[in-house]
């Protein structure tokens, strides 16, 4: 049956009812974070900083729910060939976006000097 | 209506069809990349908008959120498709997979009606950094949306002609896995594209 061939490829930990429910509870449960993190952009009187650390939050638990629901990311030995990829992946990606925006900020602080101060942090640590 | 084919695989074409799922994951995991590094310009770039229109001018919440409902509704309806076609149900499954383009399209169909209305109210990509940031990260997934629907079509001709054989479940698995790839990197750009660019 093609059930078992989802299986047997280790796309999918089981068949027939339990999958329906998966993919029902992951519709729910991503609707659910999506009109959350909705209402909380623009609904909720929180301090930039925090609403932008919730939201953050939101769409990682989304982003979870979705991968255990939705592509079925669980226990077994195919998931955790899987698993193991997008740890990595993901370990990297972080760096990539987290250190482009620390390399970024840090420049544009330092291009922001008033001028005359520039001058002399110039002339103390290059010698111009 | 083809019922319950039976699909018993050989230990070779398990371990080949295995390694085709595990083979486009790894493709996935590399488009995750591209994504990051688009992220990546959006962050740094995101407040370039040089006297030009920023998020708050440009984007409605409320056209957003349809966007993104209608997209995880076709994810859902994706992953109907496994359902019907795990009970070895021919008509359903095209259905589910009719019903996952059509979202697909109508979201494609939105996403782009709105490049054009930017494009045309003196917000194009090369209004600003901002801009082109924005357009080059949403216009990627908007084209993998494009790249899907054809995909997808042509996934529903081989399933009408030929049925729910090995290859067939083998594309289906791979179909299901980019478009709910598809859905997951969308909710990163709801939220820093436009919940915190709008907020």
């Amino acid at each position: 049956m093609s059930a078992h061939y989802f299986k047997e490829i280790g796309l999918i930990p089981h068949g027939g009812r339990q999958l329906f429910w998966s993919y029902l509870a992951g519709l729910v449960l991503s609707l659910a974070l999506t009109l959350g993190a909705y209402a909380l952009a623009f609904g909720a009187s929180v301090s930039m900083p925090m609403l932008f650390s919730l939201l953050a939050v939101l769409a990682l638990a989304q982003c979870v729910a979705q991968l255990f629901l939705f592509l079925h990311l669980g226990n077994d030995p195919a998931s955790r060939e899987k698993a193991a990829i997008l740890g990595g992946v993901a370990a990297a990606a972080l760096i990539l976006v987290a250190g482009s925006v620390w390399i970024m900020l840090s420049l544009h602080e330092r291009m922001m000097l008033p001028e005359g101060y520039m001058r002399t942090y110039m002339e103390e640590e290059t010698g111009l | 209506m083809t019922m319950n084919p039976d699909v018993t695989l050989t230990h070779e074409e398990r371990n080949a069809d295995q390694s085709t799922v595990l083979g486009f994951w790894t493709y996935l995991m590399t488009d995750l990349m591209v994504f990051a590094s688009l992220f990546a310009v959006y962050a740094v770039l995101q407040a370039g908008v040089w006297n030009g229109p920023s998020p708050r001018d440009l984007f409605s919440p409320t056209f957003v959120l349809t966007e993104t409902l209608i997209l995880l509704a076709s994810s859902f309806t994706c992953g109907l498709m496994f359902v019907a076609a795990g009970a070895g149900r021919k008509v359903s499954t095209l259905a589910a997979l009719a019903a996952t383009l059509l979202l697909g399209g109508a979201f494609l169909w939105l996403e782009v009606s709105e490049f054009v209305h930017l494009a045309t109210h003196g917000a194009s990509w090369q209004a600003s950094a901002f801009l082109s940031a924005y357009f080059t990260l949403v216009g990627t997934h908007g084209l993998h949306i494009a790249i899907g629907l054809l995909w997808g079509g042509a996934l529903a001709l081989a399933l009408w002609v030929r049925g729910l054989t090995r290859s067939n479940l083998r594309k289906l698995a791979l179909f299901g896995l980019f478009w709910h790839f598809l859905d997951i990197v969308w909710i990163f750009i709801f939220t820093v594209v436009y919940l915190m660019g709008l907020s």
